[in-house]
């Protein structure tokens, strides 16, 4: 397995760990709640990550992608301060999880022809050269940032922060 | 081990910061917008904080001087709402650039045999176990996690998305 997939799964369980660290003991209504401006909440976090599980699978498996920015929770939406918007979040977090293990199974078993095919969006191709770039910037960076914008939403709702790389043994 | 492809995204996430920050002003820069939040100064700082961990953990040298900046920026420390003491939002946009100016160089260079070494940061070594694996999440999602916040306080703020 080369050195980029063993990074991006690395990195890809970390970020497995807090999403569900950062929505745990998330309520209902607080889950759709905006404690300061539009702020992406956790209902939308999700749902917008978990679309973008959806693409990520379809790219590993080699199968048609759909553009995800037209998706009902794609780059084009906007969290609502409505729980009825979305799933209910432990649904939204089992689909996150399962999303993870998925992905993540499927790209150990990937062979080294999945990073030779071309990038599958032609928006893509401009920026994202590369299909491990698509990788890369899809489990990496897409997803943690969004994660980072949860974190700002737990401070901002006055709930106590959580460490992308908790200590063992430590509350 | 390589650190190929985390550099590489350290290198993309620079120009999604540098997108990030073109219209915060000194002004603002230590303003957070809501209690306890992490307004940019902060993010910056500790960014080019960790960042120059990161280097001198590959064997750089570390663009700030890390006894100076950790109090204020590192692992723990929480944002003060002034510059007073501290070092000024040009001066820490100047850091945090150069920080992945000679991360990027080192990132080139390292050995093999140093990023198979034992993560020097030993609580860390049940997730990441290794120099090179500690090095990855440094220049990746650490970096990541924290202009996510960054893009956060711009939504409070409504100023324009970058995407």
């Amino acid at each position: 397995m080369s050195d980029l997939i063993l990074n991006i799964l690395m990195l890809w369980e970390r970020n497995g760990d807090y999403g569900l660290a950062l929505t745990d003991q998330v309520g209902a209504e607080q889950s759709v709640y905006q404690p300061a401006g539009e702020l992406n909440h956790p209902a939308w976090v999700l749902s917008h990550l978990n679309t973008y599980h959806e693409t990520l699978e379809a790219i590993i498996h080699g199968h048609a992608v759909t553009d995800p920015k037209d998706a009902a929770f794609g780059m084009r939406s906007q969290p609502v301060a409505d729980v009825k918007a979305y799933v209910s979040l432990p649904r939204l977090r089992d689909e996150f999880l399962w999303g993870h293990r998925s992905i993540a199974d499927a790209l150990r078993l990937a062979g080294p022809a999945l990073l030779e095919r071309q990038v599958p969006l032609e928006r893509w191709q401009n920026w994202l050269p590369t299909m491990s770039a698509v990788l890369m910037n899809l489990m990496v960076w897409h997803e943690t940032l969004h994660l980072g914008q949860l974190s700002a939403w737990r401070r901002a709702a006055g709930l106590p922060p959580v460490s992308i790389l908790p200590i063992p043994n430590q509350p | 081990m390589s650190l190929e492809a985390p550099m590489t995204q350290y290198r993309f996430l620079r120009q999604y910061g540098e997108g990030l920050l073109a219209d915060i002003d000194a002004e603002d820069a230590f303003r957070p917008v809501y209690e306890n939040g992490h307004h940019p100064a902060w993010i910056i700082g500790h960014l080019a904080t960790i960042g120059s961990r990161g280097i001198a953990m590959l064997g750089g040298q570390p663009p700030v001087d890390l006894e100076e900046w950790s109090p204020r920026f590192g692992i723990g420390s929480e944002p003060t709402n002034d510059a007073a003491g501290g070092p000024g939002w040009d001066d820490l946009i100047a850091a945090w650039r150069t920080t992945h100016d000679v991360a990027d160089e080192v990132g080139r260079e390292v050995s093999d045999a140093l990023l198979n070494t034992p993560n020097p940061i030993e609580r860390r070594r049940d997730t990441l176990p290794t120099t090179g694996d500690m090095a990855v999440f440094i220049f990746s999602s650490h970096e990541a996690v924290h202009l996510g916040q960054l893009s956060a306080w711009r939504r409070v703020q409504g100023r324009p998305r970058l995407f």
